[in-house]
């Protein structure tokens, strides 16, 4: 079987049953959290970074998988699921809700675009096309659970019977016909060596002007499963990659998907390429947005939901994360049988240590200082009395220098002949040290003498910019280690520094391999960041605690990205791939500041901290020098 | 064995750190899955990680991380479906061959071909005065024909190079029949014309063709047939040796060899095809590793050649000297280097036969040709 640690790709799965244990109810959970009806009675865009679920959600909603997952109720791993989606109101009384049905915005509806007519005429093809699959494929999803053609009644908006009678509503064998015959005529102009010309396509008018969509309302499935009572589904057509499409059929497929007259539940899902930049930074201020394009009501047409999340609240994603790691090493046999169940477990949180050199050298430096700030000796023990507990030497004269220089800072130059003053003899004497500064003194350590940094379940979920496929990506490479060490049978458990090495070298490598639009210009982005962070990182006075891992400029230097197109490309597909995450209206220094800060991927390849605030200031011309490096 | 058990001692014995165990686990399990388990040489309960075991722990400690190089850095392992892919590629080159020669016949580029209908009537009558030959059970002649279906006759495939006067008779009258189906072919003589003798590989050309100086004639599979058959031919006939794969030192030596033939039966014309030639730069002396090399020379049996004489008398590097780190689904050829495919003779129990060193195979390979004792 695929590990699914090497490959996350769930529409490689066709069984129902066998993706199901691999789905977490958490994401589902927070997808669908409020108002979970809106999702289904208007058009719905789902913007998300690769690996960030779309695909996962969409194969979810599934007629097929719901059925799958309601037959497998009883079973332990499903059972979250089940009641994820009977909040969302997927499912009710253990029966589905809706009938779903995905589908992948593949070649061949772009080459729609491709092909010799009208523009407009090309899109009535694309919307033909994509009805007539959508109605094959909901009459499969139901064929698939055993339901029979004549206990299928369609019902429909009741605007009046034309509509009805166009798409044969009342004959479920000319319905389905109907969408077959309309499905073939179309492939035939697409594999056609040289298609008909448009004065031609008089042939294909039933075809270019097929609309079920606008007709049906609702499906009746009567005596469902033999129970002898009938349910309604409400009909869902999923649009799945449709950044695949030319950028006018994507606009086309938004204009008419908008239409309030449509009852079925329609989705699109995308990555953020397909979106303009400045819709997509909106996105990231609001939740729900809409823009009115000419000829649709200014209401509430359209629903933007993104999966790229960046809660602040970063436990959330910790959850899904251990509950993903569960699922997927459940999938391997050989933790299975070793009883390994948990990645967190397996991840050692027990604190590196220098080498005793490096702890001396470390040692010698604190006391110069002290002699040099002439900090007293109580001073200093009431500091190591406030630092955590369990903290190594190391990390505790890490802390101590950081104090130290702080001190330093704080006193004020004297004369080469007169002893301190008395009011210089005050010291400041901290009442607690926080996880900031722990962090950051472990950081200044990681740059100084390669202490490891980056271990630990908790820093694992936290570099994955809550997105699943980055933290399986990251994970990946540690579960494999891990497998060796049970196949050499050793204990299965990492330390700090094998966990540090993996994480950044694999951080290294996926940054390395990054090709999507605007790659090496992002590349000189993310440096120039990161450069900046890791210089304020490594100040002996951890002026931000635990250092930086954004660029602030003045929320006002936005107007710049309306300006210059070529930079807001560059930002937006940095965005799209999650190299940097943008943090607009960010109040500090009574000032409104837009961050970029920079992604869990690039931080670790730096060398730098996931905790969330810590920017260097700088201006946006600044950013766009760099990019046009 | 388990795979884990096995992966476990594989570790162990080549002493690898967990990082460099991750990586080769990986590597190994990939490679297992697609390609060495699928070995024909391996018999039932004893596939590639046992065998792999055994082979490592042939070798001195010290040896064995450099003899694991062989493996991980140097074989070619050509599996059922490289090779079926080689064999689908095959028609079409064929196919190409026939165009040139169409066209040096009517004095055209051949380019036009395709364009001029003379040419095109003539490439079809080429086409069906061809016969395919196998000249060994490694020409998957089976599946070349499933892959040309539509363009070859199955009247037109022969899967031994040993045709009977009967078959020749056969084959004749169906091609004669063929012709007077044809309006535009009915006067044609009903005789083949363009011959090609398919084989699966050739490591050093040995088998395929070569002069016999004491009994002075051709030898070898084409040779045998060209000696046997050549009258059988129309006027000019073309002889086609195609190979699916091949080392490079074969190519050069088919290539003279059929041109010194040539010589010899100035009434056929000769030429030889590719599918793929395999590197000169793959050959195990050309390898910047000269530990490896060394232990090639070093770890080899002497009894081996004494029982396989028709080898020669060192095929530590292989036969000819080939020195291929090749191995085919099938078998391995005995051009690869001897520690891949070559055994110890079994000795009797006299103590003066005491062997210095006795090898074992990574992948056996299961002789053609055995040397009667």
């Amino acid at each position: 079987m695929i590990n699914p640690w090497h490959k996350r790709a769930n529409e490689l799965i066709r069984d129902p049953l066998a993706l199901l244990p691999l789905i977490s109810p958490q994401p589902v959970r927070q997808f669908f959290s409020g108002d979970s009806s809106s999702l289904f009675d208007r058009f719905v865009v789902i913007v998300g970074s690769p690996g960030s679920g779309k695909t996962t959600l969409a194969r979810l909603l599934e007629f097929s998988t719901l059925s799958s997952a309601l037959d497998a109720h009883t079973r332990s791993e499903v059972r979250p699921l089940i009641d994820a989606l009977n909040s969302a109101g997927v499912i009710s009384d253990l029966k589905p809700r809706v009938l779903g049905v995905r589908l992948p915005a593949n070649a061949q509806y772009r080459a729609i675009w491709e092909l010799p007519y009208s523009e407009d005429i090309r899109h009535k093809l694309l919307r033909s096309l994509l009805q007539a699959r959508a109605v094959l494929g909901w009459l499969r999803q139901l064929e698939g659970e055993r339901v029979a053609l004549n206990q299928i009644e369609l019902i429909t908006t009741g605007t009046g019977d034309a509509e009805r009678t166009a798409i044969h509503a009342d004959s479920l064998d000319q319905f389905r016909m109907l969408a077959r015959e309309t499905e073939l005529r179309i492939f035939k102009l697409l594999s056609a060596l040289v298609p008909p010309g448009e004065a031609e396509l008089a042939g294909y008018t039933s075809s270019v002007t097929y609309d079920p969509l606008s007709a049906l309302s609702a499906i009746v499935i009567k005596d469902f499963q033999g129970t002898g009572e009938s349910i309604e589904l409400r009909p869902m057509l999923m649009i799945d990659d449709a950044h695949e499409l030319h950028a006018s059929q994507f606009q086309d497929l938004d204009l008419w998907l908008r239409n309030r007259e449509v009852q079925i539940a329609r989705w699109v899902l995308t990555r953020v390429d397909s979106i303009s930049p400045s819709e997509f930074r909106r996105t990231q201020l609001v939740d729900d947005i809409e823009t009115p394009l000419p000829g649709t009501s200014h209401g509430r047409d359209r629903l933007i939901r993104t999966l790229l999340g960046r809660d602040q609240n970063r436990q959330a994603f910790r959850l899904v994360a251990a509950d993903i790691g569960k699922r997927y090493l459940a999938q391997l046999t050989v933790f299975a049988n070793k009883g390994v169940a948990s990645l967190a477990d397996a991840l050692s949180e027990a604190q590196p240590s220098l080498t005793s050199t490096d702890i001396k050298n470390l040692r010698d430096q604190v006391g110069a200082l002290s002699t040099e700030t002439a900090v007293s000796q109580s001073s200093l023990e009431a500091l190591d009395q406030v630092l955590p507990e369990n903290a190594p030497e190391d990390l505790r004269l890490a802390v101590t220098r950081i104090f130290l220089n702080r001190e330093a800072l704080r006193t004020p130059q004297r004369s080469l002949f007169s002893g301190p003053s008395a009011d210089e003899q005050e010291e400041s004497s901290p009442k607690k040290v926080g996880a900031t500064l722990v962090n950051g003194a472990a950081l200044q350590l990681l740059h100084e003498f390669d202490r490891p940094f980056y271990f630990g379940f908790t820093r694992l979920a936290d570099a994955s910019n809550q997105n699943i496929e980055q933290f399986i990506s990251l994970a990946g490479v540690l579960v494999d280690e891990l497998e060796t060490l049970i196949v050499r049978s050793k204990p299965p458990r990492l330390d700090a520094r094998r966990q540090h090495k993996l994480l950044t070298a694999r951080a290294t490598k996926i940054m390395d391999e990054w090709d999507f639009p605007y790659a090496p210009r992002v590349r000189r982005l993310v440096d120039f960041i990161s450069e900046q962070c890791v210089e304020i990182t490594r100040r002996p006075n951890a002026p931000l605690g635990d250092g930086a891992n954004a660029f602030g400029v003045p929320q006002d230097d936005l107007k710049l990205l309306d300006q210059d197109t070529d930079l807001a490309q560059v930002i937006h597909y940095a965005l799209a791939y999650q190299a940097i995450v943008m943090v607009e209206e960010y109040s500090c220094k009574k000032r409104q500041w837009c961050l970029f800060e920079l992604g869990g991927i690039p931080s670790i390849a730096a060398g730098l901290t996931f905790s969330r605030g810590g920017f260097v200031e700088g201006r946006m011309s600044q950013l766009k020098q760099q990019i046009d490096r | 064995m388990k795979p884990a058990q096995a992966r476990k001692l594989i570790g162990d014995l080549l002493q690898w750190s967990d990082e460099a165990a991750t990586q080769e686990f990986h590597w190994l399990d990939l490679m297992v899955r697609y390609k060495f388990d699928h070995y024909q040489g391996y018999g039932p309960g004893r596939r590639f990680y046992v065998t792999l075991l055994r082979w490592l722990t042939q070798f001195d400690p010290a040896d064995r991380a450099t003899a694991y190089r062989l493996l991980r850095d140097h074989l070619i392992f050509v599996g059922q479906s490289e090779m079926h892919h080689l064999v689908g590629l095959s028609g079409p080159l064929i196919q190409r061959d026939m165009r040139r020669h169409v066209a040096r016949l009517l004095k055209l580029p051949a380019y036009m071909v395709d364009e001029d209908p003379a040419a095109q009537c003539r490439l079809a009558l080429l086409q069906e005065r061809t016969l395919y030959v196998g000249v060994s059970d490694g020409a998957r002649i089976d599946v070349f024909r499933r892959y040309n279906e539509g363009s070859i006759n199955n009247e037109q495939v022969v899967p031994m190079a040993e045709i009977s006067e009967a078959k020749w008779d056969s084959l004749h009258k169906k091609l004669a029949g063929r012709l007077k189906a044809k309006q535009e072919h009915a006067d044609a003589e009903p005789k083949f014309e363009w011959v090609c003798l398919i084989d699966d590989f050739t490591g050093s050309a040995r088998s395929s063709i070569w002069f016999d100086k004491d009994e002075a004639k051709w030898d070898g599979k084409v040779g045998k047939f060209v000696v046997a058959n050549h009258e059988r031919l129309a006027s000019k006939a073309c002889i086609q040796v195609h190979h699916y794969l091949a080392s490079s030192i074969a190519k050069t030596t088919i290539e003279g060899r059929i041109a010194d033939i040539a010589k010899q039966y100035p009434a056929l014309e000769f030429c030889a095809s590719f599918a793929y030639v395999l590197p000169e730069a793959i050959r195990m002396q050309n390898a910047a590793d000269p530990e490896l090399l060394d232990l090639l020379k070093r770890h080899y049996d002497p009894e081996i050649a004494k029982a396989n004489s028709h080898l020669g008398e060192d095929v530590a590097m292989g036969y000819n000297q080939s020195g291929l780190p090749l191995v085919l689904e099938h078998n391995t050829p005995n051009n690869s280097v001897a520690v891949l495919w070559a055994r110890s003779p079994e000795r009797s129990g006299d103590c003066s036969e005491k062997a210095t060193i006795e090898v074992s195979p990574l992948f056996p390979r299961r002789q053609r040709h055995m040397d009667v004792r």
